[in-house]
């Protein structure tokens, strides 16, 4: 019995160590299951519209994304804007032959939802409807984008909406803060920072919308890609009926350049009553993506400035606790240069400290090697996560369709990953050194008058103006 | 990133019903299982990825709070992400030991803030010594320890969410992921450590001035609802008073977390590639040990109907804002799902009664938007309407339109073709809602706690059919009188911005 018992002694006390090692890092697990990927079916129609199939059996639903380049950048600043026009002239202005109000009424009585929308390089189509709804949405789809009819009611309804949106530019410190960082770093004048003022809008005409909607709203520059219940031979017979008396041939001009604008001062600061925060952000203009470079990029803002668990987030937010918001990092574009920023919001009285933090960590990630553990990490996220890249049909609809409009490789998405696998300590600092310029970073501050003399400590200081320009008045035609 | 308060977003909008047949395949997906301690699984089956979420649903929130710990619900859910005694540490047991030195002295820091007149010398001497302790402690701290555990294994939308009526916890992972899924999250509501107690405090501060004190219409919302609730559970913004913020204790906290944090006072969702029987084993053996508990019963105290009309001017360096609510009742109120019907008659939609009118006819509004449920709808809340002028239009102009509006609803029954349009948005909107496993779950989750069961998320939807045009007229009549309204408004300060 004794012996037994020591026996059993000595079996538990190997056994112990084992059991007690039962702790996270002792988890195993099992290989990520084997899945196949939808396929996209691709077809181009006789009029050079791009179509993109893939299909999803989870709901009754199809949804549509389209792109046409277009949009704010290729817009005179003196017309900023006119792609806001022309994009809800397009969903809310009517087509020939159907008012604008019977149209509201035929997509809602059906549940089909219809957006057009503007960005700053593109024009954005989306819609979503029941399959069985289909053919009927596209058809209204259809006549929306060739048959506008761009109503003088509905040019002023646009008109009197953004005209609102200027008055209520600078009720929310949080949008005020990352508007104007841009400003200072593209500068005012570029097409990458151009904002709404009265006097342009003033100036915009019917004639200009239908100017800039005949230079890109054209089959030959409309990209689409659905998802839902559908195939494409389906799809494409639908498209055919809707779409076939449109011939239109788009007129693109080149991307303009981006000019490097140094700023003679390096704190900007906007005095608003009332605050007890600062909303502070820090940046410089940065660079086109490349592909060489965009793995290092995306290391690199995952240890420094995105996501919980990166170093501001850590230092800033966490160990100092002086915000509740901190990111930043390298932002890349695809067609123009991007600006590397980084944005957050603290007490008025700690907003020295908060700024000095973001700039000594700035100095210290160009200065020191990043560890192999915060790399491996990192590289771990992005190789783990990335199963995400196909979570449903539509997202990767939409991975493929972006990728096709900025004329990315094939596998763009693939490649950056193998890429991501093989960075170093040394990729990431050497791509935080050649980004990241601390004698170029201009600091922006909206908060509280009471700050002025502190933030003096940092540099010279210019007062950035945000009140709005007021709306000129109209002449009148008969006065002298 | 950011953890959302729930309550302080306008467009709170929470659908409480599925349609029928377009759910006959997701219905056969779904399926439920009870721990022995009653904890209560919900699994939605999805193998076409190999992805999993996971929403963690505590019925819990901010209508259950008590003055003097208004907050705490949000600042718990904060909490929940500081680690485990396994978690974040270098040494808990040292840790423990530095934390009750360091909770003696803030009780008497607490206790010396009570004083007719406290010793300001007094509390600055024992606030010098707990920040001398809060260095001593952070030696032993591996900050963000559970959130990079789950970063490197790649997380995808890892946050948390604290409303009125419940407290949700949500990420995603790839489904090979699953026990440190379970491992994780069992262990946070097992063996949590509410660590960096006292800088979190500040972090939620900081959280407080951006999304309540410096944006207008944060600050502007806490006020409509401390102004439209007298003693019922709604009357607390889920931030809670700085006041508040300041005087919670990591024992106040220690306790509201062992009183809500028990099996029966939660439920727990997954959807993806995983199976009933991956989940039951990963459950059994690391949910198990979360303590019983028992499932906290509905506050008592509703609010008596208002006495008359209820009206606010807030001035500010603001753009105008016109806030509309009437009393409604609860979800559990089979006029809630009318109300909610309503939303599309009067707000959703070029061709709803309001946008129709104040957007498109008279151009008086740049946006108008309104729902059933605000702040909560597991007690009676309000329907709210909230609009914003064009520039030259006033509040008085648009609320008198709005109210036209509302009068004209209760005169006269709106067509059948306004009612099946009203339907089918409504019925196609859920159907999008259910795209989304997270969102689907999260519906599951709320019907099982709070409606008694997540398969009236589908039934309910026959009730939705039924629906006359007579009873949306009576649903008006009946809660948007001029008694149950409570009207605030923002008005531009007159001093300009610099």
């Amino acid at each position: 019995m004794k012996i037994i018992c020591t026996f059993l002694i000595i079996v538990i006390f190997f056994v112990l160590p084992a059991v007690s090692k039962n702790s996270v890092k002792s988890l195993v697990y099992p290989e990520i299951n084997k899945f196949s990927l939808p396929e996209i079916q691709k077809t181009t129609l006789d009029n050079g519209i791009k179509l993109r199939v893939i299909k999803s059996e989870k709901v009754p639903l199809v949804h549509l994304k389209g792109f046409f380049k277009g949009g704010n950048i290729y817009i005179s600043k003196d017309k900023t804007g006119l792609s806001s026009f022309v994009s809800n002239l397009l969903r809310i202005g009517g087509v020939d032959g159907i008012k604008p109000e019977k149209l509201d009424e035929m997509l809602e009585s059906k549940g089909i939802d219809i957006n057009i929308d503007d960005k700053t390089n593109y024009y954005s189509v989306t819609m979503s409807c029941l399959k069985e709804n289909l053919e009927e949405a596209i058809s209204i789809l259809a006549k929306l984008l060739m048959k506008p009819s761009f109503s003088k009611e509905k040019f002023i309804e646009t008109k009197t909406q953004l005209l609102s949106t200027i008055a209520r530019r600078n009720d929310n410190p949080d949008s005020v803060n990352t508007r104007e960082i841009k400003h200072l770093i593209y500068g005012k004048n570029s097409p990458f920072s151009q904002q709404l003022e009265y006097a342009y809008l003033q100036s915009i005409t019917i004639s200009d919308v239908k100017a800039n909607y005949k230079k890109f709203i054209t089959p030959d520059n409309f990209i689409v890609g659905l998802s839902g219940p559908i195939e494409i031979n389906e799809v494409k017979k639908i498209f055919k009926k809707a779409f076939e008396d449109w011939k239109t041939k788009s007129d693109i001009p080149n991307y303009p350049v981006v000019k490097k604008e140094k700023n003679s001062f390096k704190v900007g600061f906007t005095a608003k009553p009332g605050l007890n925060q600062s909303f502070i952000s820090i940046g410089h203009l940065g660079q086109k993506e490349e592909f060489e470079k965009e793995a290092s990029v995306m290391v690199f803002n995952r240890i420094f400035g995105l996501g919980m668990g990166c170093r501001l987030f850590n230092i800033i937010r966490t160990k100092m606790g002086l915000t509740y918001g901190i990111y930043g990092g390298i932002f890349t574009k695809l067609l123009f240069p991007g600006i590397n920023y980084f944005v957050t919001f603290t007490k008025t009285k700690s907003t020295l400290k908060a700024i000095n933090g973001i700039l000594d960590e700035i100095k210290k990630i160009r200065k020191e090697k990043v560890t192999k553990q915060e790399l491996d990490e990192a590289k771990a996220y992005f190789i783990n996560s990335f199963v995400f890249k196909y979570s449903s049909p539509a997202k990767i609809l939409n991975t493929k369709l972006i990728n096709e409009f900025y004329g990315l490789r094939e596998n763009y998405s693939e490649q950056l990953l193998e890429k991501i696998k093989k960075i170093t300590i040394e990729d990431v600092q050497s791509i935080a050194n050649e980004c990241l310029e601390p004698d170029n970073l201009v600091i922006y501050i909206l908060g509280n008058e009471s700050l002025r003399k502190e933030l003096e400590t940092l540099g010279e200081i210019k007062d950035i103006d945000i009140s709005i320009p007021a709306m000129q008045k109209k002449k009148r035609k008969n006065s002298p | 990133m950011k953890r959302k308060i729930l309550i302080l977003c306008l467009l709170l909008s929470v659908s409480i019903l599925l349609a029928g047949t377009e759910f006959d395949k997701i219905k056969d997906s779904i399926s439920e299982f009870t721990l022995e301690n009653g904890l209560k699984f919900i699994l939605i089956e999805d193998h076409s990825v190999p992805i999993a979420s996971f929403v963690t649903y505590a019925n819990v929130g901010a209508s259950d709070e008590r003055i003097g710990i208004y907050g705490i619900s949000h600042f718990l859910e904060h909490l929940a992400f500081k680690g485990t005694s396994e978690i974040g540490t270098k040494n808990v047991k040292k840790e423990k030991i530095i934390f009750s030195k360091m909770g003696k002295i803030f009780s008497q820091i607490k206790a010396e803030r009570g004083q007719i007149k406290p010793d300001k010398q007094k509390i600055e001497e024992l606030f010098q010594k707990l920040n001398d302790m809060k260095k001593e402690v952070s030696q032993y701290v591996v900050p963000n320890e559970f959130t990079t555990i789950l970063n490197k294994n790649g997380v995808v939308g890892l946050n948390a969410g604290t409303g009125c009526d419940s407290t949700s916890y949500y990420f995603s992972l790839p489904s090979n992921k699953l026990e440190l899924w379970a491992y994780l999250e069992s262990s946070r509501f097992k063996d949590p450590v509410f660590r960096e107690f006292y800088k979190e405090r500040q972090v939620i501060k900081e959280e407080r001035r951006t999304t309540t004190e410096n944006k207008p219409i944060g600050k502007c919302i806490e006020e409509f609802q401390s102004l439209a609730f007298k003693d019922q559970p709604y009357r607390q913004s889920v931030i809670g008073p700085i006041s508040n913020i300041d005087n919670i204790s990591r024992q106040d906290v220690n306790d509201y977390f062992n009183k809500y944090y028990v099996a029966k006072n939660m439920a727990i969702g997954v959807a993806g590639d995983v199976t009933v029987a991956q989940l039951k084993e990963v459950a059994k053996k690391y949910f198990s040990k979360i303590p019983m508990g028992r499932k906290i019963g509905r506050r008592v105290t509703i609010d008596p109907p208002q006495a008359g009309e209820k009206r606010l001017t807030m001035y500010e360096n603001s753009q105008p804002w016109l806030i509309i609510g009437y009393h409604c009742p609860s979800v559990l109120n089979k006029d809630f799902i009318k109300m909610q019907l309503l939303k599309y008659v009067i707000s959703d939609g070029r061709s709803s009664r309001l946008q129709k009118k104040i957007m498109i006819k008279n151009r008086s509004a740049m946006y108008i938007g309104s729902f059933a449920g605000f702040p909560g709808d597991k007690y009676p809340g309000l329907y709210l309407l909230y609009t914003l002028a064009n520039r030259g239009h006033s509040n008085e102009s648009l609320e008198k339109e709005i109210l036209f509006e509302i009068d004209d609803l209760k005169k006269n029954p709106i067509s059948k073709e306004e009612l099946l349009s009203a339907k089918t948005r409504m019925k196609v909107d859920l159907i999008r809602e259910y795209e989304s496993d997270s969102s689907l779950l999260s519906a599951l989750l709320k019907f099982e706690m709070v409606i008694g069961s997540w398969e009236n998320c589908f039934s309910s939807f026959s009730d939705l059919e039924k629906i006359t045009a007579l009873e949306l007229q009576d649903v008006v009549k009946k809660y948007m009188g001029v008694n149950s309204r409570v009207i605030v408004k923002i008005e531009k300060k007159k001093e300009a911005v610099k």
